[in-house]
């Protein structure tokens, strides 16, 4: 047994408190690198940033630089962007398309699908295997519904078990389309001064919406009306493996598929036009949780899919303890409208992004709460505990079920227990 | 004076040393945080927009952006910048402009001008420095009462947030 002890429950007293020494610590961060990103499915990007062979983009992910691109069979891959000559990087370019990608230290040239095809003055070598010399690919890669993941572990589960019960939410992000969906071009990047995981417990926070933008709602209650009698009621669900999810019906406008007066009188039709395609595909009860409903999904351990005002896919890296670094990027139906696209990369800016109504607030909230830390030897643990006495059935938002799901998964691979074991599930109610 | 002929023709009405004057003011007004003078800078139809990095020459109806105001919003945003109750804007930020390489070109359209110009903006918070850097391209109308934004648009530099405080917390 570890003696990596940070979450501590008690379901008698109905309490769920974090040791804050998880937010601040060096160790901590090197155990999430080895026993959390080093041994989970990870999002690196989605397939509609590379619709043609020769397509790629250059990410980092876990700290690793990667290729993602389509070779000349159009199939997607994943490979390292690292020479195997010595080392350096084949691919400086952010995103491009190319059959070669050829280092610029030896001039050695790799084809799209890793090959050795080009070799400088290559009868010198003796004995030249360009099997062996391939460029280096991860042992895990699959994509979900346009959503690629790679992993580092040739022990993981198949990507569809590993999403488990998270896979029918992506579905439901992924269906708002019969022609799927796209990436659209710029892109959110911006760090915070704070431990990841704070951001990851704000994106199933549905508590702290009120306090905490309230200048955000007080705008949409001037530009959209206060949407009275609408059913606001919201869920939380802990859909395992330390995937969470919240549900709600906020007063903001969804391009996919729920009309309010700033779209314009034009959109009204536009919109009410996709509502009824969603019906006909769909049935009435699942066009209304595709066009109605707001979700945040977090997908373990660092990507959160919002489909709120418009589908923001992001994801959170550690770089030190006390920051992180943040991709955003927005998602849209392919086949969009051109109104209607103008109409989603508006309503996303409005409330999301580092120039957004309310990300700033976020932002500045897990930064002070980061600073507070400083206290941690004498203020030493959080508290989730909220809604903890509640049968997880009728969990709102506002509860922290869903955060104690994330925690608990966290804290069973952190000690690096055996993460082949589901993680506890709550019962609730006493 | 200015030089070059599209910039000859342009000074009769508007010159580069009118657009610095503009700017110059406009600066001012943003660093003393006078947000109901800067309004009056704004024409009805204004648009203020700031790419996100990776797209700094974007076009804001198909590419994302981090800031793409209507007047609608961007008066909701003096707002938030002037109240106590937007977090990450309180305490406000100071903030120091500095602005040059400002040239005029007449744009398509009556009393229309485009104005590019450098700038750096400081801002200085909770312990914090953040500096963005880029290139303004506005469209200014030239009206009785003086230039107006009709877009006011900062293409920045910067590859990422990071170097600018991660949050725009200022009018850039």
């Amino acid at each position: 047994m570890s003696d990596h002890i940070y979450t501590h429950e008690d379901p008698e007293r109905g309490t769920f408190a974090v040791d804050r020494r998880s937010l601040v610590s060096d160790e901590v961060l090197e155990l999430e690198r080895r026993h959390i990103f080093d041994r989970c499915w990870l999002y690196v990007g989605h397939e509609s940033e590379i619709p043609k062979p020769g397509d790629f983009v250059s990410r980092t992910v876990a700290g690793r630089p990667l290729i993602l691109c389509r070779n000349t069979d159009g199939d997607v891959r994943i490979l390292y962007n690292t020479c195997t000559h010595r080392g350096a990087e084949v691919c400086r370019d952010e995103r491009g398309n190319s059959k070669v990608f050829q280092c610029f230290y030896h001039a050695w040239s790799f084809d799209t699908h890793g090959r050795l095809v080009g070799v400088p003055d290559a009868a010198a070598y003796a004995n030249l295997d360009r099997e062996a010399l391939r460029l280096g690919e991860p042992v895990k890669q699959d994509s979900y519904r346009g959503f690629v993941f790679v992993g580092f572990d040739p022990g993981l589960p198949t990507l569809v078990e590993y999403l488990g019960d998270a896979a029918p939410w992506i579905d439901r992000v992924a269906d708002q389309s019969p022609v799927g969906m796209e990436l659209i071009g710029g892109t959110h990047k911006y760090t915070i001064e704070a431990n990841w995981k704070l951001l990851v417990e704000n994106s199933l926070d549905g508590y702290h919406l009120a306090p905490l933008h309230k200048t955000y709602f007080d705008f949409v209650r001037r530009t959209e009306g206060d949407g009275a009698g609408k059913d606001r009621s919201t869920r939380a669900i802990d859909l395992g493996n330390g995937h969470a999810l919240i549900i709600d019906r906020a007063p903001w406008g969804r391009p996919v598929a729920r009309w309010v007066p700033s779209f314009g009188e034009d959109m009204q039709e536009v919109i009410d036009r996709r509502y009824r395609d969603l019906e006909e595909r769909f049935g009435p009860e699942r066009a209304e949780l595709i066009a109605d409903r707001d979700c945040n999904l977090v997908v373990f351990p660092n990507l959160v899919i919002n489909d709120v005002m418009a589908v923001v896919v992001r994801t959170i890296w550690p770089t030190r303890p006390d920051q992180m670094e943040v991709t955003a990027w927005a998602l849209a139906p392919a086949d969009d409208d051109p109104a209607i696209r103008a109409t989603t990369l508006e309503s996303y800016v409005s409330f999301l992004g580092p120039g957004g109504f309310a990300t700033p607030d976020d932002m500045e909230a897990l930064e002070s709460c980061q600073r507070g830390f400083a206290t941690v030897r004498e203020v030493g643990f959080s508290d989730i505990s909220r809604g903890m006495a509640k049968d997880p059935s009728t969990w709102t938002s506002a509860d922290e079920g869903q955060t104690r799901a994330f925690w608990r998964r966290w804290q069973q691979l952190v000690t690096g227990a055996d993460d082949r074991e589901p993680a506890t599930v709550e019962q609730g109610g006493r | 004076m200015t030089t070059g002929t599209t910039a000859d023709a342009a000074s009769a009405t508007f010159s580069a040393a009118d657009a610095e004057r503009f700017l110059y003011h406009e600066a001012e007004l943003l660093d003393e945080l006078r947000y109901d003078e800067w309004v009056g800078l704004l024409a009805d139809d204004i648009r203020y927009l700031l790419p996100s990095t990776d797209v700094p020459l974007g076009d804001p109806t198909t590419d994302l952006f981090v800031i793409c105001d209507d007047r609608t919003r961007l008066l909701g945003r003096v707002q938030r910048l002037q109240s106590r109750h937007a977090h990450a804007d309180y305490p406000h930020p100071r903030t120091r402009r500095f602005i040059t390489n400002v040239q005029v070109d007449p744009a398509d359209g009556a009393d229309l001008y485009e104005i590019r110009a450098n700038f750096q903006v400081v801002s200085l918070r909770v312990g914090r420095i953040g500096t963005f850097i880029g290139q303004y391209r506005h469209l200014v109308r030239i009206a009785e009462c003086g230039p107006r934004f009709v877009v006011r648009r900062a293409n920045l530099d910067l590859e990422s947030l990071d170097h600018a405080g991660g949050k725009v917390n200022i009018i850039v």
